[in-house]
């Protein structure tokens, strides 16, 4: 009976990857690389987010504190010219850019010497983030919109369907993306290595 | 895997399935921190320190569910023989879930202990060891199925 404990192929894969976890983790906490990460998607967001969104938010901004502040067209009935601000938390940015390291980590055991790897699964680590940023913007306007007249907002009506859409929307890009993305980008740009990983029939 | 993640936030089955899950993972936890020594006063979802107000809840993202979704679906989506599946999905669920465990209960000392460091192993850590615990046990169950003589028959792939 052949062998079914770590061997060849999958202990050299495996060895490789806790040596880039440890290594990039290391370099990512060290470098900031959690604040550059969120300085870009920042960039992105304020450009993208009021052109996606148009009909519900008007700009996006920073605060000192780190924290992003939305301006939405939902109006205030208390003052004239006012309207909503929904704030983006730290904690937000933070887990949308945190699976970044790990992505990296997974394309880079499987070959380190394939930088356009690296280079594209960066990219897709930091769109990942950005559409995190946004549904968790999108289920914020959803809730908002479902409680405008207790808030005294003027705000649209949403549909069941797209309040259903916005709470799935959001718990998939906060709470799953952070564990399947870093294994999705790995799949996709790594598909040939991890196949090998796999015994031949 | 859209299916189960899509299932899981329904509220029949937040109420029926994944709340019990979770209080009966904060009394596991309870049972083992009281069984090696510790202080625990566990109450629904959550553990709390005694004689405090601090605790750590179990909520969604803490609770292993998601990454025990994502073993199934991979399981489930291997070329190998129905029953080798079913070995697939109690290991490969059973190895996150125990992990997770041992997530909930170091997050319950450090918390005590520091609350840097708690934030750390809770946004850092722990979801990075789901993850290698996981892809670990997913792989040695895929070459050990497909190292068994009925596994289905090999696709081609470019």
């Amino acid at each position: 009976m052949q062998s079914t404990a770590l061997s060849g192929d999958l202990k050299r894969w495996f060895g490789a990857l806790l040596f880039w976890v440890v290594l990039l983790y290391v370099i990512w906490s060290a470098l900031g690389g959690s604040d550059a990460a969120i300085a870009m998607v920042f960039q992105i967001s304020r450009w993208l987010i009021p052109l996606v969104m148009d009909e519900s938010v008007q700009s996006v901004a920073a605060t000192d504190t780190g924290v992003w502040q939305v301006v939405t067209t939902f109006g205030l009935k208390s003052v004239s010219d006012g309207f909503a601000v929904v704030p983006i938390s730290t904690h937000i940015q933070f887990r949308a850019v945190m699976p970044i390291p790990l992505t990296l980590s997974l394309v880079l055991s499987s070959d380190f010497r394939r930088l356009d790897r690296l280079v594209v699964a960066a990219a897709a680590g930091i769109v990942v983030a950005t559409l995190t940023v946004m549904a968790s913007l999108a289920g914020a306007l959803a809730a908002l919109s479902s409680e405008s007249s207790n808030m005294g907002l003027i705000a649209p009506e949403y549909s069941a369907i797209r309040h259903a859409f916005s709470s799935l929307l959001t718990y998939l890009m906060v709470v799953v993306s952070p564990i399947v993305s870093p294994l999705l980008i790995w799949a996709v740009t790594c598909r040939r290595s991890i196949l090998r990983l796999f015994p031949q029939s | 895997m859209l299916l189960g993640f899509s299932l899981q936030i329904l509220p029949w089955v937040d109420s029926t399935l994944i709340s019990p899950y979770l209080h009966g993972l904060a009394q596991v936890c309870g049972w083992l921190i009281d069984a090696f020594g510790g202080s625990v006063r566990v109450a629904g979802d959550t553990l709390w320190q005694p004689f405090s107000t601090v605790g750590v809840r179990i909520d969604n993202g803490c609770s292993g569910i998601e990454a025990a979704i994502l073993m199934a679906s991979a399981v489930l989506a291997f070329p190998v023989a129905f029953r080798l599946k079913v070995v697939g999905l109690l290991v490969g669920v059973g190895a996150i879930l125990v992990v997770n465990v041992f997530r909930v209960i170091s997050l319950f000392y450090l918390l005590q202990y520091s609350q840097q460091w708690f934030d750390w192993a809770h946004l850092y850590l722990w979801d990075l060891l789901i993850v290698l615990d996981g892809l670990l046990a997913f792989f040695l169950w895929a070459r050990w199925a497909r190292r068994r003589p009925t596994h289905a028959i090999d696709r081609t792939v470019g």
